[in-house]
């Protein structure tokens, strides 16, 4: 280049109100043009102390705050919050509620990875695919109105099992969505996912490696985008899991490096199609019977040190608990996909342009509520 | 590997006294506060236990003490082990921030809330909370706030009447 | 004619020139006004179609008037102009960019080809300098609103222009090489009304250089998947921004109306403009009609190309023109030129080989509408509601309800329990 000109760098705040930051983070980008130096992210606008709150209300009582933890995906929510403290009190859960919790899990599941790549597409400027994905979600909610009646935040699973019973007619109706969703996803796919001025906005931009994703504690498909075989759902199998047959999908470098934004796309598209596999296996084998264990009304668990992990679609969720036998955990933390994939941003966001900084926040698909807590 | 197996591996690399505590919920093993870091770096480098991830780290506060949890995980075994350690309140402990990346948010999250500063962090600020804000949050005896840069916080008349009393 | 008879009448002829320039004027500015109204509401129509909603349907008659609600809306909106702002640029950018599409609209044909304005002699080149007036607005915007964003958004705008500007002027040079001629309506009336009569039909490269003046076109009027001006995902809203009311509204206009001005140009140079059969020769309106029809197809593809495709990343639209537009405009031309020596005097040749073009066309138009059919098809499978309701379930049989004596007997039941 010779000579370089004399430049100055330009300090950019991005947020808290910006259209693509996928809720309430603010960004200080240090840019030189349009390519960033140095980004640094901003959180905690959505910080309610949740984890303060858990110590002054009932171990059932706390099941409603975690709707709120990740409202993308509050069935998982629910469900991992359920699971920990079922562990801890070594609670049974009927057979019935397990098959409930792996439908409206995956349904749950299928519906967050819609608004994630849904809202990658609308950062990288393309509507559509994101309007047409949000009816898809539609449908998912009111499967899930069926069977909770509420559409965001269900509190539907209780520890020990599911609050109600679903209605008669709901395992026909997940049936005829899932025959109409799998030729749309296809649709969608052929719409965006193998669009070339989207691959080409997506491969090779910010490229996790397997070492830096563990590293950064990466979970769920941001891990898997990277290469590394590894979900909860398998490995520590839970539920009924081990019963059900399906793949794990991971990052192959598809159209690019292995660990880019695309394979963390296209890993979330993937999974849609498992979690239909699995929906369709669940929705043969669910029993007829209880929905609902026995469980105390006035849990009280020993006093002691847990932590659990379960695959929420946003990632290995981690809760540790600290219980004192007492009517309210002592002290609970949440470890949330969002927060670890979040603090990797400075690092992945050196020497990209601004548009791409967009699409790295939409591949690694934060959600500001679980980040914050 | 159990933590009951690892609790030698890890005392032969160190001077300092660990300890298995057992629960309900499964075994954890308490180090001293000074010999924290070199138990990490022993738990992350030795190739029989390889702990590659920082799942969690968080804090508790117990009596006149903070209890710290670190949440070790590795993917090449797929074994799992929690670290304990105890500071004072407001008392400092090494960071482990160089050894897995994401110990700089998750330090600064126990940080801002629990008030423990880490020694040798690269960026300790606060993370959740406004830079101007008093006290940490998670401490038991925390008092709420009734007023923030003029933004009242007070409970109204409403509230208070649906107290139960 | 009106220039004479005024002047027959004893009016000066400067000042009869000047009454005349006047009322083209005012009728331009407010053909301007109202299509870019009306088009405003198709092209949001459009866009719910394609994604499954209903778009705007409240004011009017199935919601044509919207863009009257719209256009009061933006006027009474209070006028914000920031802080730190230039003042007088900040003032001066929306009416810039709006004078410049509506200045191109000067050398536009409006059907038959001797119905234009202004019929230049290089109309082609004033049409091309004119426009890029535009950019001079957005970039006075970006630099006069004081803010990141929409100073970013200018500087992208410059840069796209410039790069943009050399593909849709080499685009345009087999038509001009065809016509021998830079007067629009002599482009126009080069041509016959038939579709192989029509330079995009005419010999490859004459389709090449179309197709890059069309995609250069939608560059130049910042439409996705070129809006990296406005990019509202990456730059809030680009230059802008700090915009409100009546100067906003100018913007958009500005935008809305550019497309006539893509529509018209692509219809009038490479569609064979408002040229009809002679059957049709003395029907009133038929050129103008099928002029229109022309115009607003090709602006539908840009609302197509609008509410399909993602947004080019700022490297990626440079790359684009110069590493891949730029060679192709140059293959064009030299084509051209050779295709010019090659079948100098051979009518049969050039009849066939635009004959051919307008089958390969009209094939790829069949496989094409055939996949939209698929699509079609499989978009409507099973749409129907989901919601509580079983009656769906119930007719095609999937379920049987249990006898309503029986229902009612198990709600009392649980009303005792």
């Amino acid at each position: 280049m010779g000579k370089s000109l004399k430049t100055e760098i330009m300090t950019i705040n991005m947020g808290p109100q910006h259209p693509s930051t996928h809720g309430v983070i603010r960004f200080i980008i240090k840019t030189d043009g349009e390519i960033i130096h140095e980004c640094i992210p901003d959180v905690g606008y959505l910080h309610r102390s949740i984890e303060k709150i858990a110590e002054a209300v009932s171990w059932q009582g706390f099941v409603p705050y975690t709707d709120r933890v990740d409202y993308l995906a509050a069935m998982n929510a629910n469900w991992a919050y359920c699971t920990a403290v079922e562990k801890m009190i070594g609670a049974e859960v009927p057979r019935r509620a397990e098959f409930i919790r792996v439908i409206v899990g995956e349904l749950n599941r299928i519906s967050s990875h819609l608004i994630a790549i849904g809202a990658t597409a609308m950062d990288l400027g393309a509507f559509t695919p994101f309007i047409q994905l949000l009816r898809e979600r539609e449908y998912i909610n009111d499967l899930l109105e069926m069977a909770c009646g509420a559409r965001l935040t269900y509190n539907y699973i209780s520890i020990g099992g599911v609050n109600w019973d679903v209605p008669p007619n709901w395992t026909e109706k997940i049936g005829e969505f899932l025959d109409h969703f799998e030729l749309a996803m296809e649709q969608m796919n052929r719409l965006i996912s193998y669009n070339r001025i989207f691959i080409n906005r997506m491969a090779n931009l910010a490229t996790v490696s397997a070492e830096t994703a563990i590293d950064y504690c990466f979970v769920g498909p941001n891990l898997r985008a990277s290469g590394v075989k590894y979900d909860l759902r398998k490995d520590i199998p839970y539920s009924v899991y081990p019963e059900l047959d399906f793949e794990i999908p991971v990052g192959e470098g598809r159209e690019g490096a292995v660990g880019d934004c695309y394979d963390r796309y296209y890993v979330r598209a993937m999974e849609i199609r498992e979690s239909i596999k699995i929906l369709r296996q669940a929705l043969k084998m669910m029993p007829e019977g209880e929905f609902q264990g026995k469980v105390k009304n006035n849990i009280k668990p020993e006093a002691g040190v847990a932590y659990v992990r379960h695959e929420t679609p946003r990632g290995d969720t981690g809760y540790l608990i600290q219980a004192d036998q007492k009517t309210s955990p002592y002290r609970l933390k949440i470890r949330t996909g969002s927060f670890t994939a979040m603090a990797a941003i400075p690092e992945l966001a050196q020497g990209v342009f601004i548009a791409d900084l967009v699409a790295i926040i939409g591949s690694l698909d934060v959600v500001a509520p679980e980040l914050d807590r | 590997m159990e933590t009951q197996n690892i609790l030698p591996l890890l005392q032969s690399k160190t001077q300092g006294a660990l300890e298995l505590i057992e629960d309900a919920y499964g075994a954890t093993i308490k180090v001293p506060a000074e010999a924290l870091l070199e138990v990490c770096r022993a738990a992350k480098e030795s190739p029989e236990l390889a702990f590659d991830c920082l799942m969690s780290q968080t804090g508790s506060h117990v009596g006149e003490s903070i209890q710290l949890f670190y949440v070790l995980f590795s993917y090449q075994h797929k074994h799992e082990l929690i670290l304990t350690s105890e500071v004072p309140l407001g008392g400092s402990i090494d960071s482990v921030a160089g050894l897995w990346a994401i110990a700089d948010w998750l330090e600064r999250e126990t940080f801002d809330l629990l008030g423990v500063s880490f020694k040798g962090h690269p960026d300790l600020r606060r993370i959740m909370l406004p830079e101007d804000w008093e006290g940490h949050p998670l401490l038991k005896d925390y008092p709420t706030p009734m007023e923030y840069n003029g933004i009242d916080n007070s409970p109204s008349e409403i509230t208070q009447s649906f107290k139960v009393k | 004619m009106l220039i004479e008879s005024m002047t027959s009448l004893g009016v000066p002829e400067l000042v009869a020139q000047l009454i005349y320039a006047g009322l083209v004027a005012f009728m331009c500015i407010n053909f301007v006004a109202v299509y870019a109204g009306l088009i405003s509401v198709v092209e949001r129509r459009v866009a719910a179609k394609m994604q499954s909603r209903v778009g705007p349907n409240r004011v009017g008659p199935n919601g044509w008037l919207q863009w009257l609600a719209d256009g009061v809306k933006l006027i009474l909106k209070e006028d914000l102009i920031p802080a730190g702002a230039d003042r007088l640029l900040f003032k001066a950018a929306p009416m810039i960019m709006a004078v410049g599409v509506a200045a191109s609209f000067a050398v536009l044909p409006w059907g038959p080809a001797h119905a234009i304005a202004a019929d230049l002699n290089v109309g082609i080149l004033y049409l091309i300098s004119i426009s890029a007036l535009v950019v001079i607005g957005i970039l006075m915007a970006g630099w006069a609103s004081n803010n990141k964003w929409s100073l970013l958004g200018g500087m992208r705008a410059a840069a796209q222009i410039v790069t943009y500007e050399v593909p849709v002027a080499m685009g345009l040079l087999p038509a001009i090489m065809i016509a021998g001629s830079l007067a629009v309506s002599d482009l126009v009336n080069a041509q016959g009304w038939a579709p192989w009569d029509w330079v995009a039909f005419d010999n490859p490269f004459a389709m090449l250089g179309f197709l890059l003046f069309l995609t250069g076109s939608v560059a130049e009027s910042n439409r996705t998947p070129f809006d990296l001006t406005e990019a509202e995902s990456e730059l809030v809203a680009g230059y802008s921004t700090e915009y409100s009311g009546f100067r906003f509204a100018m913007f958009t206009l500005g935008e809305f109306a550019n497309t006539w001005v893509v529509g018209a140009i692509s219809a009038a140079i490479f569609l064979g403009g408002g040229l009809v059969p002679p059957i049709l020769a003395n029907v009133p309106g038929a050129a103008v009609g099928v002029f229109i029809l022309k115009t607003l197809f090709m602006v539908f593809v840009l609302m197509w190309f609008r509410w399909t495709l993602p947004r080019f990343r700022i490297d990626q639209m440079m790359d684009f023109s110069w590493k891949y537009m730029l060679p192709l405009a140059l293959l064009a031309f030299f084509g051209q030129s050779i295709y010019f020596l090659a079948t100098w005097d051979s009518l049969v040749a050039q009849s066939v080989v635009s004959h051919l073009m307008v089958l390969i066309f009209l094939g790829v138009f069949f496989v094409f509408i055939n996949r939209v059919l698929i699509n079609y098809r499989h978009q409507a499978t099973v749409v129907n509601s989901y919601k509580t309701e079983t009656d769906y379930l119930v007719k095609t049989g999937k379920i049987v309800l249990a006898a309503p004596k029986e229902a009612a007997a198990d709600s009392s039941e649980q009303e005792e329990g």
